[in-house]
């Protein structure tokens, strides 16, 4: 039971961000990648080999609608 | 038995603190559009949803940062064009905490219609937008009677057919 309740005592911490206050979060250097850079340039090389864009993650720049 | 009842008293407790936010819900299609004053992009000028009253209006909630957002403003632009601006208005509201961000944004597009700026979220609370972006539209009594979230290609065909409609059944 006291576990239970330091768990549930716990979630009451965690807060949803709202969709309007994502600017933060959808800032570049707050993606969950090492080298920007890289991967940009890894994925010009992809679009040109495959001739295909997208799909290399969650769109819609961290506004969770797309 | 006594303890079995006390736990399930306690674990009713803690469900009802925990889960009732959960059920809050948002903004319907059928309830009144709630009303909000903001100052607007770049002049400052204080405008409220009821400036607009009359109007068949489309309030839109966008920010610099939103992706679908720099599909959804030129397609806007073309609507607003389009339409008869004695009888419909597109509101835009930018939810970014800078007016620096949005300004930068609007010089791409210049959109002829008001931009506000809301960078405190209050009036995207009030409104309890689930996505980015989402827009509303309101018809002449103030009634919302469509909620859009997100935008892609083609969803502006879905929204000018509705507008048609309310602008025809109401003129």
């Amino acid at each position: 039971m006291r576990l239970l309740f330091l768990v549930l005592v716990l979630l009451g911490g965690c807060e949803t961000v709202q969709p309007w206050e994502r600017g933060t979060l959808a800032r570049p250097e707050m993606q969950l990648d090492s080298d920007p850079l890289e991967t940009t340039l890894m994925e010009q090389v992809y679009e040109s080999k495959e001739a295909a864009s997208g799909g290399n993650g969650a769109a819609g720049a961290g506004c969770g609608c797309n | 038995m006594k303890n079995k009842e006390n736990l399930m008293s306690r674990l009713s407790c803690f469900l009802l603190i925990f889960l009732l936010p959960l059920l809050a819900q948002g903004l319907e299609v059928g309830e009144p559009a709630p009303a909000f004053k903001l100052s607007s992009i770049p002049n400052q000028t204080p405008m409220e949803l009821q400036d607009f009253s009359g109007k068949v209006r489309y309030v839109d909630f966008w920010a610099s940062w939103c992706a679908p957002c720099r599909v959804s403003f030129p397609e806007l632009i073309k609507l607003r064009a389009e339409m008869d601006s004695e009888n419909f208005e597109i509101i835009a509201i930018s939810v970014d905490e800078k007016t620096e961000d949005a300004t930068r944004f609007l010089r791409r597009f210049d959109p002829k219609y008001p931009v506000l700026h809301d960078p405190d979220g209050k009036v995207a609370e009030l409104y309890d937008i689930p996505a980015m972006p989402t827009s509303f539209v309101i018809d002449r009594d103030g009634q919302i009677t469509m909620i859009h979230t997100g935008f892609r290609d083609g969803d502006i065909e879905e929204i000018r057919a509705h507008i048609s409609t309310l602008l025809a059944e109401e003129s």
